[in-house]
C-alpha cells in the first residue's frame, strides 16, 4: 500500500513538473514573440516559411482527400435525418465547429508533432543546441518560436481549408454521386453558421497549434539519456498532443456552448 | 588581467569521471595549457566547465573579470560566442548545409540572410579540401570533412579563447599539420589556449604550461 501510494505520489509530482516545465516554455516562446529581437530576425521570419511549407502546404494532399471522404459520408448521412433535423445546422456544428479541427489537429500530430519531437530530440542529444548557443544563438530563436507561429498559422489555414472542402467538396460528391435530395444545402449552411462558430474555431486552432509545438518540443527537449529515448519521446508527445487537444476541444465547447 | 577565472570551483563527476573537487584556474592571454587528465570524462568536464556549459555546483566563473549569473543560459550567450570550443562531440546542424553551417552565426548576428562566406573562410575551406563539399549536409560528406567545418566554424567566429579536445583524431595528417600551424599563430597572437590533444608532438609544439587532473584534483603547474 505504501508502495502504491509512493508511486502515485512520485508520478503526480513528475506530471505536475513536467506541466510546469511546459508552462515556463509556452511563456518563454510568448515573450520572444513579443520582444521579436532584431538578432535572427531574417532567420526566424526564413525557418517560419519551411514551417509552414513543411505543416500546411505538404499536408494539404492529405487533408484534402480526407476532408472530402469525410465530408461526403457525414453530409450523406445526415441528409438521411434531414427531415426531423436542420441539416445546415447539423453540419456546421459537426463537420466545422467539431470534427474539422480535431482531424486537422491529428494530421498535424502525425506528421508534424511527432517529426519535430524527433528532429529536437535529435539536435538535443548530438549536442546541435550547444552548437547554436557557442555561436552566440539563441536556441528558443531558431528553434522555439519559428515552429510556434509556423505550426498555429498552419492549423489556422489547415482547418479552413478542411472545413471549406469538407462542406462543400462533400456537397458535390453528395450531389454527383447519389440522389439523396440536398436542396438549399448551401443556404441552410450560410444560415446555420454564426460569428460564435468562427470565433471558437479560429480559437480552437490557435490553442492547438501552440499547445501541440509546446508540447511536443518540450518532449524533445527534455531527452538527456540519448538516441533510444527519442522513439518513446515522440510516442508520448503525441499522446500528450492528443489529450491535449480533446480537452482544449472540450473546455471551448464548455466555455461557449454550455 | 585573466580573461577567464575560475575560483572555488567545484563540479559533481559525470559519465565515468570523478567530478572537479573545488579548484581555482585562471587563463590570461597568451596562456596555452596542454590538458592531461587520468579519466577522459574529467578532461571533457573541465573544459566544458571553462565553456560556460556546466554550471559550477560551487564557486564562481568570471569572464574578464564579471561574475556569470548561470541561472539565465541566455544571458551566458554573448560570453559563449566568444569562446571557440572544439568538443570531441562538436556539432553542426543536421539539417542544413555546410555552407549554411558557416554563415549561420553571421545570419543571426548581423541579421541579413543575403550573406555569402568570408575571404578567410573560403581560404580555410581550400585548406581543407572542403570548398566543393559547401552544398552538402553533414550526413552527406565524411566525418573528417564535418570536423573540418567545425574547426573553421569556431576558428573565425572571432573567438577570444580556445579550447581544444582531441580534434585531431579524425583528421589526416597533413590537416594536422596546418592547424597546429594555425593555433600556433593564434597562441602567439595572445590568444589564449587549453587543449586536450591526445598527440605528444601537438603538446611538445603547442603548450606553454600544463594542467592534470587524478582523481578529480586540478593541478595547474
Amino acid at each position: 500500500m505504501q508502495d502504491f501510494v509512493g508511486y502515485l505520489g512520485k508520478q503526480t509530482r513528475q506530471r505536475l513538473n513536467r506541466y510546469a516545465d511546459q508552462s515556463a516554455l509556452f511563456y518563454s516562446i510568448l515573450r520572444q514573440i513579443v520582444v521579436n529581437p532584431r538578432a535572427g530576425r531574417s532567420l526566424r521570419i526564413r525557418i517560419i516559411v519551411e514551417q509552414i511549407y513543411f505543416t500546411a502546404v505538404e499536408a494539404l494532399w492529405i487533408v484534402i482527400p480526407i476532408a472530402l471522404l469525410i465530408g461526403s459520408g457525414m453530409i450523406l448521412q445526415l441528409a438521411g435525418v434531414a427531415a426531423q433535423y436542420d441539416l445546415g445546422r447539423i453540419t456546421v456544428i459537426m463537420l466545422i465547429r467539431e470534427f474539422g479541427p480535431l482531424i486537422t489537429a491529428l494530421i498535424v500530430i502525425l506528421r508534424s508533432a511527432t517529426a519535430m519531437t524527433i528532429e529536437t530530440g535529435y539536435m538535443n542529444v548530438l549536442h546541435e543546441i550547444e552548437a547554436m548557443e557557442l555561436q552566440g544563438m539563441d536556441p528558443l530563436d531558431i528553434l522555439s518560436v519559428p515552429r510556434m507561429i509556423g505550426i498555429t498559422v498552419s492549423m489556422v489555414c489547415l482547418i479552413t481549408v478542411f472545413s471549406i472542402t469538407s462542406v462543400l467538396g462533400g456537397y458535390a460528391i453528395a450531389w454527383t454521386l447519389t440522389t439523396v435530395p440536398l436542396q438549399n444545402f448551401l443556404s441552410q449552411i450560410g444560415k446555420a453558421i454564426t460569428g460564435l462558430d468562427i470565433v471558437v474555431v479560429a480559437l480552437k486552432a490557435i490553442f492547438f497549434g501552440m499547445g501541440i509545438t509546446v508540447i511536443s518540443l518540450h518532449y524533445g527537449m527534455s531527452i538527456e539519456k540519448g538516441i533510444t529515448d527519442i522513439p518513446v519521446a515522440a510516442s508520448r508527445g503525441a499522446v500528450a498532443c492528443l489529450f491535449y487537444c480533446l480537452a482544449v476541444n472540450f473546455i471551448l465547447f464548455a466555455a461557449f456552448f454550455l | 588581467m585573466a580573461i577567464i577565472e575560475l575560483r572555488d570551483y567545484g563540479h559533481a563527476p559525470t559519465g565515468r569521471g570523478k567530478g572537479l573537487q573545488k579548484f581555482s584556474f585562471s587563463l590570461a592571454p597568451g596562456d596555452a595549457y596542454g590538458l592531461y587528465a587520468d579519466r577522459i570524462d574529467d578532461a571533457h568536464l573541465f573544459l566544458r566547465a571553462l565553456a560556460t556549459l556546466e554550471p559550477p555546483e560551487e564557486g564562481t566563473y568570471s569572464f574578464r573579470g564579471e561574475v556569470l549569473n548561470f541561472s539565465s543560459s541566455r544571458t551566458l550567450l554573448p560570453i559563449r560566442r566568444k569562446i571557440g570550443y572544439l568538443a570531441s562531440d562538436a556539432a553542426l546542424i543536421g539539417n542544413r548545409t555546410l555552407r549554411t553551417n558557416l554563415l549561420l552565426g553571421r545570419y543571426y548576428h548581423e541579421n541579413k540572410l543575403s550573406l555569402g562566406l568570408s575571404d578567410e573562410v573560403l581560404s580555410l575551406c581550400r585548406l581543407f579540401g572542403i570548398e566543393d563539399k559547401l552544398d552538402m549536409r553533414p550526413s552527406q560528406v565524411a566525418p573528417e570533412d564535418a570536423r573540418a567545418v567545425v574547426i573553421i566554424r569556431e576558428m573565425t567566429k572571432g573567438a577570444e579563447v580556445f579550447l581544444i579536445e582531441q580534434v585531431f583524431i579524425v583528421l589526416a595528417r597533413p590537416i594536422i599539420d596546418r592547424y597546429i600551424e594555425m593555433m600556433r599563430k593564434a597562441i602567439d597572437s595572445g590568444i589564449p589556449c587549453v587543449f586536450y590533444a591526445g598527440l605528444p608532438e601537438v603538446d611538445r609544439l603547442l603548450k606553454k604550461r600544463e594542467i592534470h587532473i587524478r582523481d578529480g584534483i586540478v593541478n595547474v603547474s
